[in-house]
């Protein structure tokens, strides 16, 4: 069970980014995000204002629509959709965190990577989204690294 | 006159996109060429005539903003219309690219949105050669 409810700031942040990347409509969700079965993770590490990382877990079957959408491939390989959810990452913790921020604040983003589940699992959860589509969900999760003594 | 284009952003997913972009912007693309980072595009430029550059700010190796500020001082390549095309959403990181006389697109982007930085950068001759 989530300690944390959904997030309005970074659900809004999450369903508008998807929108214009993938071109798919989301709305945002208002129930507590779980981690989803039958998808795949990413993870963006990020530093400055305060240190952490956004996680994104997106349904299989949407994440394929995504990248080809993204792509504009017919058929995209296992290989793009993995590029494109660690794009869909980057830009999704781009946009989210001056918004549950600010912008007058600054973060350096680190290179996103694939994960596994396990790490929505992590301590330090700070913020919640998920946002619906017709095909599946796509739940983000912000943590935030403890601050040392 | 085809525009000869500099991508440079350490992903290649999204170098493909910007790609993608410019090929459905109508405007007469010439040579693509591509970059991971600021680095590689100072070699680049260094070696080349580019008509446009479009340029990430967050890469490894070498960032956008201090390969702006490179290209920028070289005279080379001082007048290089530049379109800076990032998740960066900072004031202080987009103020700094403006005063270097750079376009700004903000990710994710539609090719509408980059066509009109990109006109923009070019001081409307994209749009010239795009109704010919």
């Amino acid at each position: 069970m989530s300690p944390v409810s959904n997030d309005a700031k970074l659900s809004a942040a999450v369903a508008r980014t998807l929108e214009e990347l993938c071109f798919y409509c989301a709305e945002s969700g208002v129930m507590p995000a779980e981690p989803i079965e039958g998808a795949s993770f990413a993870r963006v590490r990020f530093a400055g204002h305060w240190d952490g990382e956004l996680v994104i877990g997106v349904d299989n079957a949407l994440l394929r629509e995504f990248a080809e959408g993204l792509l504009g491939e017919d058929a995209a390989s296992e290989d793009d959709i993995a590029s494109a959810l660690m794009e869909i990452a980057n830009v999704v913790c781009g946009n989210a965190l001056p918004d549950v921020e600010s912008s007058a604040v600054v973060f350096a983003l680190g290179s996103p990577a694939l994960c596994g589940r396990d790490t929505f699992g992590s301590e330090g959860l700070a913020r919640v989204a998920q946002a619906s589509l017709d095909r599946g969900h796509v739940v983000v999760r912000l943590f935030r690294d403890p601050v040392a003594a | 006159m085809p525009l000869d284009v500099l991508i440079v952003d350490d992903s290649a997913t999204m170098r493909r996109i910007v790609k993608r972009a410019l090929s459905l912007s109508g405007l007469p693309i010439g040579h693509i060429r591509e970059a991971e980072n600021g680095r590689q595009a100072l070699d680049l430029i260094g070696g080349a005539r580019f008509g446009l550059a479009l340029l990430d700010l967050n890469m490894p190796v070498m960032d956008g903003l201090e390969a702006l500020e490179h290209i920028r001082r070289a005279p080379d390549s001082a007048d290089l219309p530049i379109v800076v095309v990032t998740t960066e959403g900072s004031e202080q990181r987009v103020a700094r690219v403006r005063e270097l006389a750079a376009g700004f697109v903000r990710k994710p982007f539609t090719p509408e949105r980059l066509l009109e930085a990109i006109v923009v950068a070019l001081g409307g001759r994209g749009h010239v050669a795009r109704e010919q």
